[in-house]
Order: C-alpha cells, then sequence, then structure tokens
C-alpha cells in the first residue's frame, strides 16, 4: 500500500468542511456580491443544491470501487493509456490548485499584513510546514484539521459577535429585486471555486474509515460550509455595504478591520486572517498529498514521498508564474476557471460512472 | 541571477540527497520520476527566476476556453 493511514468520518468531514472554505471564504465574497449585488448571500444558498449532486456523483463512483482512487478505477475504466492520460490532467490539476492556493494566500499576505515581505518568501515559508504535512501523511494532515477546527470556529463566533453592532440589515434590502436571475448568475463562479475543486476527495476516500457513511458526511461538511459561506457574504454586504464588498479582495478581513469594542479593542483582523491561513493550510495539504499520492498511484511507486521535493518546487515556481495580479485572477474565477474546473470535477468523474456503467465494471 | 543560483544549488542538493538515496534502495522505477519531475521543476523555476515571457497557465487555459466564456461573461455581465 502506497499510504497506509486511515482516517475517521468526523476527520473526513473537517477536511471536507476546511477544504470547502479554504481560499474561498476570503476571496469569494467580493466576486459573488460583484455578480449578485445584494443578493450574493442567496447564491450561495443555490449552491447547496449543487453540492448535493455533486456529492451524490462522487460518492456513487466511489461506492462502485471501493478502496480505489480514482487514478486506480480510472485505468481500469477507461484502459491502461487513456486512464494513464486522465491520471496525467488530474496530476496537473491538483498541482496548479495548490499553486493557486499558495499564490492567494501570498497575495493575502503580502496586500494586507506584511506589505514590505517579498512573496517568494511567504511561499516558501507557507510551503515548508506543507510539505512536512504532506510527508507524514493523510492521518496527520486530518488531525491537525481536527485540531485547528475549533479555533476556526471560535474565532469566527467571535467576530461575528464583536460585529454584531456593526450590521445594517438595511444593505441586504431589497431582497430580490430582479427575480431569482442575479443570484443564479452567482452561482456559476462558485461551481470551480471551490465546489469542483473538492473532486479531489475521491483520492482521499479510499482511506476513510466506515465507507458506508461517507456521503452523509461529506455532503453534511459541504453543506456547513456552504451555510459559513452564505453567513460571510450576508455579514460582508451588511458591514461593508455592496460597492465596498464588491471592491475589496479580502472583503472578510477589511470587514473584520471594522470590530471596534470600546475604542481600545481594534486592529483584531489578523486573527481573522489566521483563520484562512489556518483552512489555507488544510486545503493546501490536501492538495498537494494528492498530487503526490495521485503520481505513486499511476506510476505504481512503492511512495508517494518520491515526488515531494521535486513537487514542491514546482508548486513554488507556478505560484510566482500563475498569474500577474490580483485583476487577473478575479478575471480568471469569475471566467475560465469554473468551466476548467467543472472538467475535472463533473464531467471526468460522470464520464467515468457512465463508461464503467457501460461496460458492467464494479470493484 | 542569484535566484537562478539558488535554485541550481538547492535542485543538486535534493537530487545528491534523495536522488543517492533512491540508487543505493535499487528503486529505478522511482529515481526516473524522481528525476525527471525535479528536472521539470528546476527548469520552470529557473525560466521564472530569468524572467522569461513564458505565457501563464491561467493566460493559457483563458485562451484556450475563449469560445467558451464569451456568451457566459456576456449572460453574467448583463443586465437582468
Amino acid at each position: 500500500m502506497i499510504e497506509n493511514g486511515k482516517i475517521s468520518l468526523l476527520q473526513f468531514g473537517i477536511a471536507v468542511y476546511m477544504f470547502a472554505l479554504g481560499s474561498t471564504a476570503l476571496l469569494a465574497p467580493s466576486i459573488i456580491v460583484s455578480i449578485a449585488k445584494q443578493d450574493g448571500w442567496i447564491s450561495v444558498i443555490f449552491c447547496m443544491l449543487v453540492i448535493v449532486a455533486f456529492v451524490s456523483l462522487w460518492s456513487r463512483l466511489s461506492k462502485r470501487y471501493p478502496g480505489q482512487s480514482m487514478i486506480q478505477y480510472g485505468e481500469r475504466i477507461l484502459g491502461t493509456w487513456p486512464g494513464k492520460l486522465v491520471g496525467l490532467i488530474y496530476i496537473w490539476y491538483f498541482l496548479y490548485l495548490s499553486s493557486l492556493v499558495l499564490r492567494n494566500l501570498g497575495d493575502f499576505i503580502t496586500t494586507s499584513v506584511l506589505s514590505q515581505t517579498p512573496i517568494q518568501f511567504v511561499h516558501i515559508m507557507f510551503m515548508i510546514p506543507v510539505l512536512y504535512g504532506a510527508y507524514l501523511g493523510l492521518e496527520v494532515i486530518a488531525r491537525t484539521g481536527e485540531v485547528l477546527f475549533p479555533w476556526i470556529l471560535v474565532i469566527f463566533s467571535v467576530t461575528i459577535l464583536l460585529l454584531l453592532k456593526n450590521i445594517d440589515p438595511g444593505q441586504v434590502l431589497p431582497i430580490l429585486p430582479d427575480g431569482l436571475l442575479m443570484p443564479l448568475k452567482g452561482v456559476y463562479p462558485l461551481l470551480g471555486f471551490p465546489i469542483s475543486e473538492l473532486v479531489v476527495f475521491l483520492l482521499v476516500i479510499p482511506f476513510v474509515k466506515g465507507q458506508n457513511k461517507i456521503k452523509k458526511y461529506f455532503n453534511l461538511y459541504f453543506l456547513l460550509a456552504a451555510a459559513t459561506g452564505a453567513c460571510i457574504v450576508f455579514i460582508s454586504i451588511s458591514v461593508l455595504g455592496v460597492d465596498v464588498t464588491a471592491r475589496s479582495t479580502f472583503s472578510v478581513f477589511d470587514m473584520a478591520k471594522e470590530i471596534n469594542v470600546g475604542n481600545f479593542f481594534e486592529r483584531v483582523e489578523v486573527l481573522v486572517g489566521g483563520i484562512w491561513m489556518m483552512t489555507i493550510f488544510v486545503k493546501l495539504s490536501i492538495c498537494f498529498y494528492a498530487a503526490n499520492l495521485a503520481t505513486a498511484q499511476l506510476f505504481n511507486l512503492r511512495s508517494y514521498r518520491v515526488t515531494l521535493l521535486p513537487f514542491g518546487m514546482f508548486v513554488l515556481a507556478l505560484s510566482i508564474l500563475g498569474y500577474k495580479n490580483t485583476a487577473e485572477s478575479a478575471w480568471f474565477i469569475t471566467t475560465a476557471y469554473p468551466i476548467y474546473s467543472l472538467f475535472h470535477g463533473l464531467v471526468i468523474p460522470a464520464l467515468l460512472l457512465m463508461i464503467g456503467k457501460l461496460r458492467r465494471l464494479k470493484g | 541571477m542569484r535566484a537562478v543560483v539558488a535554485i541550481i544549488v538547492v535542485g543538486s542538493a535534493f537530487f545528491l540527497w534523495q536522488g543517492r538515496m533512491l540508487i543505493r534502495q535499487k528503486r529505478k522505477k522511482e529515481w526516473i520520476v524522481f528525476t525527471v519531475s525535479l528536472l521539470i521543476a528546476m527548469a520552470l523555476y529557473i525560466s521564472v527566476g530569468l524572467h522569461l515571457s513564458i505565457p501563464s497557465p491561467t493566460e493559457m487555459i483563458g485562451n484556450w476556453l475563449e469560445p467558451f466564456i464569451k456568451p457566459i461573461v456576456k449572460w453574467t455581465e448583463g443586465g437582468y
């Protein structure tokens, strides 16, 4: 076995939650609000239906081929060479996703927290624990998520409590002034970022204890993440207003800047930034780990650790090359990325399921 | 230029350390995958360090998907 670790259903659920929030909660509010305006939070609620459909597809696939990852049954379903090609497509996707997530974090740190620090330094510093986490394996990544999860909930709850006096529900009014079309338009970027990205869990599912409850936990924690996202977008709009939320790159961070209790408890936005560092750490670790695991499974290597250092270097280079600036990143997320990501998250898994059924293959 | 030297030094260190270990353990397939991926990573990092004009993946994917993007952008940016 390339990976001997096993994780519990709870650890799996927490990993799904943290992955789904990851960098999305930091970047998505402004993107959704720029499209759906004050109904942005309704877009996130609409997403829940899409999430249920995606999880249903992925669960069917993993149930049909138990104990195997997508790379392994892809080769069985499509044949050796087309299967290997699909494997390579996914390895590239996970590496590219890792580089985008790393770049999101680098942009956030260098624009909002450490403005004098070179972005490469931030990337290297963040990549070292990710490499170590991936080296130690899935169990350690899942346990890290389990340890960080309560902190995220506490900091998030405290932030909301401290922002209560700044919330102006009038900012989200009128609700649905132009019907359902605008919130539906807001769903489009979310299809790629993050919904389709969770296809990475098709590599993790074989290592979860209690396979028969995976769909339930996957749905539950993914929907919980969506509910948290809807809450974040709602609060962003009601604290900052539609225009500021749409214009701000990291609106959640800007929202936390509004916290001011008795003129002495202020500038706590770094705490909120801390939440995103935790979620991004888990997301990046899972993506990076999946890229290495997929490579080991594709080439039948004895260990997935062989490619850790080269892939670490590759992700660092790709994170710099990824995109020129945050404007290009926002353009990409709202236009091309959903299609690109849907190809990996929806088209290939659906094809695998259909071809597997036609060929009457089972695990 | 210093960045390029640093990449070559770090890459060579990785190669000497892990590559030697893999050869000693007679894991040929692992060694080949490791070497190829390290060479690709180093080449990419060096080209980033030298500021060569490589198109970013974002730009490339955006160009490939342009025919699909246009109607969607029109739809999302359009009015009610």
